[in-house]
Parts: C-alpha cells; structure tokens; sequence
C-alpha cells in the first residue's frame, strides 16, 4: 500500500486543484465573518444558506493592499464598508497551503451587486411593511404646532446626538426644548435591537413627549443596515408619537427614513427643522399680532371717525334746532308784545277818552265857561219832575251861590 | 268811594264807567257831582299810572328776553 506523508497530499491536492480550476471565479456568498489585522490585511468567512443553514461555508482572504482598493471603492458605491451580513459578489482566485488548508483569495468585489442585493432586499421589506398596513402610519400623524418635549433615540457619545443638542440649545431665538436621551447602540447588530427597546421606553411614557427623534452620524459614512431592519422599520412605523430621522448619510433613504414621520439627512438639519417649526409659529403669531392689531386700530379710527361724524351732525342739528327754537320764541315775544302793547294802548285810549268826557261834563269847567247850574230840592233842574211857583231854587255861576224863589214857570220855545 | 281801599284795575274801570254814566245822567247834586268827577279824575290818573308802570316792566322783560 502507497502511503503518502500529510505535505506530500497537500502537495497532490494542490496540484489538482492548480490543474483544474481557472485563475478565478466570479463568486456570489454571504460575508458571515469579517476582521482585518494590524497589517490591514482583511480576513473572512464566506457561506451560502438557504434561511438559516448553512450550505457551504469558506475561508477568504483580501491581502491589504487590495483590500485597501476594494473597500475604498465598495464604499464609494454603496456607501457602507464590506462588512458582515453583506452578500457579495466577488472575484477570488482558490488557493490551497499546505499548512492552512484550502482559502479564497478576493481579488475584486462587485460593489453594484451589493447594491441592487440590498435594493431588492429593501424592496422585499418595504413590501412586508405594505402588506402590513403599516407604511404610512407614522407619516398620518399630525406634527405638533410646536414641538418642545423630544424623546432623542442616539447614542451620548455619537458626534451627531452632541451637533443636534448643541443647535438645539444655542438657537439664536431662545426657544426652549426639553430634551430626553433614550440612549441606543446606533450601529452593529446590536443596534435594532437597542433602537426597539428605547422605542418602547419611550412609549411607556408617550404623554411625556411631543416628538421622537432618531439621530446619528458625523465621522465616516457607517453601517446603515439596521435601519433597514424590518423590525425597527416595523416599530418605527407604527410608533404613537410622530419620528424624525436624521440618519446623516448621502446615500439612498433607509426603510426606517420612509417610515417615519419626517425624514432629514443629517442630526443638524433635525434640530433645524424644529428650530425653524417654532420660528414660522412665531412668525404667525407676530403676523396674527399686527393683524389684530392693524385691524383693531382700523376699528377704532373708522368707530372714532364716525363718532365724530355723529358728534358733528348732532352739534350742526341742535344748533339748527335752537336757531330755529330761537326764532319761534322771538316770533313769540314778539307776539306777546304786540298783543300786549295794544292792549295798553287800548286801555290809555279808553281812559283819553273818558278824561276828555269827564272835561267835557264837568260843571266846574262849564261854569268857568260862563253858564249856570241850577238845582231844585238838591237835583238838576233838568231832572226835576215838577216845578212849581214860590219853590225855591239854587243857581251857581263862576262866582256866585244865588238862591231864588220861582215866580213864574213857563214852558221855552224848544 | 274812592281811596277807601285799593281797587284792581279792572274795578277802576267799572268804577270809571260807572261815574261816567252818573255826569251822563246828570243825577244828584252839584257837590256830588264834582266828588265824583274828582274821583274819576283821580281814577284815570291811578289807571295810566298803572298801565305806564305795566308797560316799562313788560319793556324791561322783553329786553331781558333779547339780551
């Protein structure tokens, strides 16, 4: 029987493998293991699964030259680093040593096939989400006018969770926000996890708070992929209090940014967002102020200039009417005075006219004028019913009282 | 009889008439007669007193209304 030492197999083996397989193949596998060393060079386990098994299952190597390239590149296009859970398509050149077996050598990665890899698998999720009749939950709620009470998910030590607070607190109006840290693991496959507790802490006490945010990033583009994790999507989406995102990353929006209520590219544009909210609320109400104001100060112009129409009117037509008062009062007086005149007048005429009478009968005067008053038994002659002879009789002239005694009574001639 | 006491206005008139019709009439004596005409000398005289005296008060009162 041939025997054959260990190296002399490896030996053969490699030989075969060297005979048999081309330079390179074009490989498509799951990273389940990546760790680079201090020479940069990058070591990984590739596998294939069907779910949860494992079907095959190698060794992999990028010498750290090339590994400096591809990575560098890998980012540029996908915006994350190769990192573990990522499916790959690269190129590698199968090499057997005969100490450490058989090993992948990965000259090139396909950076486009990780992308549309990805595409599709956020395609698949945001379907789930869909069918869930979740998607839009987040976005149908109302933002809040003015958003104060913030519950932040981020990690304390995130340069992004320090740029968010440090704008919130020096904004140049002075708006206050209460700001609760709900602190997370942001990266890693810890993180969706983390992210889904403090979702639920947050909950447990959503009336302490107006607004979620989700916030992260500064430094070098991260790994993404939890926040393309269906379950934080899924938390996120259905989450009772409105969710900012502010992920900070260039590249296409994660599952969780299309969940949430708002998204935003970066912490900074977050705080922002609610600095210039509270701004506009402020614009309005300072608006709404000079509005009222304008109007009530029309108000009072316009009521002050129909009062002092009014004032005028009454002032014009009580003059009117006191004028008019006025020359009835005077037609009046005048009247009076008229009626009154003539009623003196009538009276001196009557009293003229009796004086004048009196002149004209006063036997005094008719006397002084050279006649005579004769009387009988203390009566004017004239009024006398009888006169007989021998009776006595009483004549005044001007100077003289002459009693006579009646001789003879005769009729005179008139 | 006149003086006795002080008539109205309108009694001094009716007075007046009153005598005026009496020297009409010529009833009563000689003495009477000059009495009475004394009294409505008298009378008239009272009368236009009065009636000067009402006109300046009315005269005055329409001036205080004018002015």
């Amino acid at each position: 029987m041939e025997t054959y030492s260990l190296l002399e197999l490896n030996h053969k083996i490699k030989t075969v493998l060297d005979d048999n397989l081309d330079s390179s193949y074009w490989v498509v596998a799951e990273i389940a293991e990546l760790r680079t060393n201090y020479k940069g060079h990058c070591y990984l386990e590739l596998v294939d699964k069907d779910e949860d098994q494992v079907l095959a299952k190698n060794r992999a190597t990028i010498w750290a030259y090339t590994f400096r390239g591809i990575n560098a590149w890998f980012l540029k296009i996908t915006g994350s680093e190769l990192a573990q859970g990522m499916k790959v398509l690269c190129k590698v050149k199968v090499t057997f040593h005969e100490v450490y077996g058989m090993s992948l050598n990965i000259t090139d990665v396909d950076p486009k096939f990780t992308l549309g890899e990805r595409a599709a698998k956020k395609q698949e999720i945001l379907q789930h989400l869909e069918e869930d009749g979740v998607i839009n939950m987040n976005k149908e709620i109302p933002l809040p006018i003015v958003p104060q009470k913030i519950a932040i998910i981020s990690s304390e030590t995130a340069a992004g969770y320090q740029d968010f607070m440090s704008q919130l607190q020096s904004n140049q109006f002075g708006y206050m926000f209460h700001t609760t840290l709900f602190n997370s693991v942001m990266q890693g496959n810890q993180a969706p996890e983390s992210i889904i507790t403090a979702l639920h802490r947050i909950h447990a006490s959503s009336k302490d708070f107006d607004l979620t945010v989700i916030i992260r990033g500064g430094g070098a583009q991260l790994d993404l992929e939890c926040f393309d994790n269906y379950e934080v999507a899924l938390h996120t989406a259905q989450f009772p209090i409105p969710v900012l995102t502010g992920i900070g990353h260039e590249r296409d929006e994660t599952i969780t940014d299309l969940v949430a209520n708002t998204a935003l590219k970066t912490p900074t544009a977050v705080a922002e967002f609610l600095i210039s909210g509270m701004y506009s609320f402020e614009e309005k109400l300072v608006a709404a102020q000079k509005t009222l104001s304008d109007k009530s100060r029309g108000f009072i112009q316009s009521a002050s200039e129909k009062l002092n129409f009014y004032n005028h009117n009454i002032q014009k037509a009580s003059e009117n009417l006191i004028k008019e008062y006025n020359y009835s009062l005077n037609d009046l007086k005048n009247k009076i005075e008229f009626i009154t005149k003539n009623i003196i007048k009538k009276e001196l005429d009557f009293l003229n006219s009796s004086e004048k009478l009196l002149s004209s009968m006063n036997p005094k005067k008719v006397i002084e004028r050279g006649y005579t008053y004769t009387e009988i038994n203390g009566q004017n002659i004239n009024k006398a019913d009888q006169i007989n002879k021998g009776s006595q009789i009483r004549t005044i002239s001007k100077k003289l009282d002459i009693i006579s005694t009646i001789d003879k009574v005769e009729k005179n001639a008139k | 009889m006149p003086n006795k006491k002080k008539l109205s206005y309108k009694e001094s008139i009716k007075r007046l008439s009153t005598i005026l019709e009496k020297l009409e009439n010529q009833e009563g004596d000689i003495d009477e007669l000059m009495k009475d005409v004394e009294e409505a000398t008298t009378i008239i005289k009272q009368c236009r007193e009065k009636l000067r005296g009402t006109e300046e008060q009315l005269s005055s009162k329409f001036d205080e209304i004018d002015n």
